[in-house]
């Protein structure tokens, strides 16, 4: 049975590096053909790529799902992926750390301590300053689902 | 060649190049830095190869041109902060200064350089090229 408020873009993908390029790029002309501003198109395909990256480089999986729903006043990206247990409680903590106050100030901070420590996922920090997104995260068993809302 | 000696950057998509001016350098960057190696292949250019040869030359100024730089993932960035970071811990007499030209029109670049700004008030100006 089809969903009632099923995503205008949906879908699952082995994660490969190669592949990212190609939906940042589909992802964008598809929110132009939508008559997005091209400004909030590119910050969608921006978006879209900073997850599908964080999906490839740091979850335990061998698929993800992505998602591109159109709600109202915002897009709502979304990409799910399974991870361990410690890999989840990774990225929760990390989600509510760059929620956390200013958004330029955690981007910041994120940027500086990153470079000093030698990790990544600094992208989630970045969506929510450059797109000025709302970041949530969910899980059900196995599976993680990063989301990202952003004004349109 | 360059004053800088310095080969260029070839990675994915992504290009670097050192270029003389008249009173000065250039880093030139472009294309779209968005493969999986990308980012550190952009961090050992600028904070292994450009920041020693500059510090070397005894260069204060520098350009960092990115209007041809369609695309930079969150690894490119912190390629670039990196950069700004390896400035800041030398010592006052061999710090230099960079102009980071950029284009207004490039929608990531017109919010997503400002953190770098922030980073190193002192060792950092954004310049609009349009």
């Amino acid at each position: 049975m089809l969903a009632r408020n099923p995503p205008w873009i949906h879908i699952e993908l082995v994660p490969v590096w190669v592949h990212i390029k190609n939906l940042r790029h589909f992802v964008r002309e598809f929110c132009v053909g939508m008559s997005m501003l091209p400004e909030t198109a590119d910050q969608i395909a921006m978006t879209t790529s900073e997850l599908l990256e964080n999906a490839t480089k740091y979850a335990s999986t061998l698929w993800a799902r992505y998602d591109l729903r159109l709600l109202g006043g915002h897009a709502e990206i979304s990409v799910t992926n399974s991870a361990t247990a410690k890999q989840r409680e990774t990225l929760i903590s990390f989600v509510n750390e760059v929620s956390q106050g200013d958004a330029l100030d955690a981007y910041i901070r994120c940027l500086e301590r990153q470079s000093l420590e030698g990790q990544s996922q600094a992208g989630l920090a970045r969506i929510r300053y450059e797109a000025s997104a709302d970041l949530a995260v969910s899980q059900i068993d196995e599976e993680i689902c990063l989301i990202a809302r952003i004004p349109v | 060649m360059n004053r800088l000696q310095l080969e260029p950057l070839h990675v994915g998509a992504l290009t670097g190049e050192v270029l003389d001016s008249d009173d000065t350098v250039s880093v030139v960057l472009r294309g779209d830095s968005d493969a999986r190696d990308a980012g550190a292949a952009l961090d050992d250019f600028l904070v292994r190869r450009v920041h020693p040869a500059v510090v070397t030359s005894g260069l204060k100024l520098l350009q960092l041109d990115v209007t041809g730089l369609e695309f930079l993932n969150s690894a490119g960035i912190k390629a670039l902060v990196n950069w700004l970071l390896a400035i800041k811990r030398e010592p006052q007499q061999s710090r230099y200064f960079i102009v980071l030209q950029y284009d207004e029109g490039i929608t990531w670049q017109s919010k997503g350089l400002k953190p770098l700004a922030c980073v190193a008030p002192s060792n950092l100006r954004l310049e609009p090229l349009r």
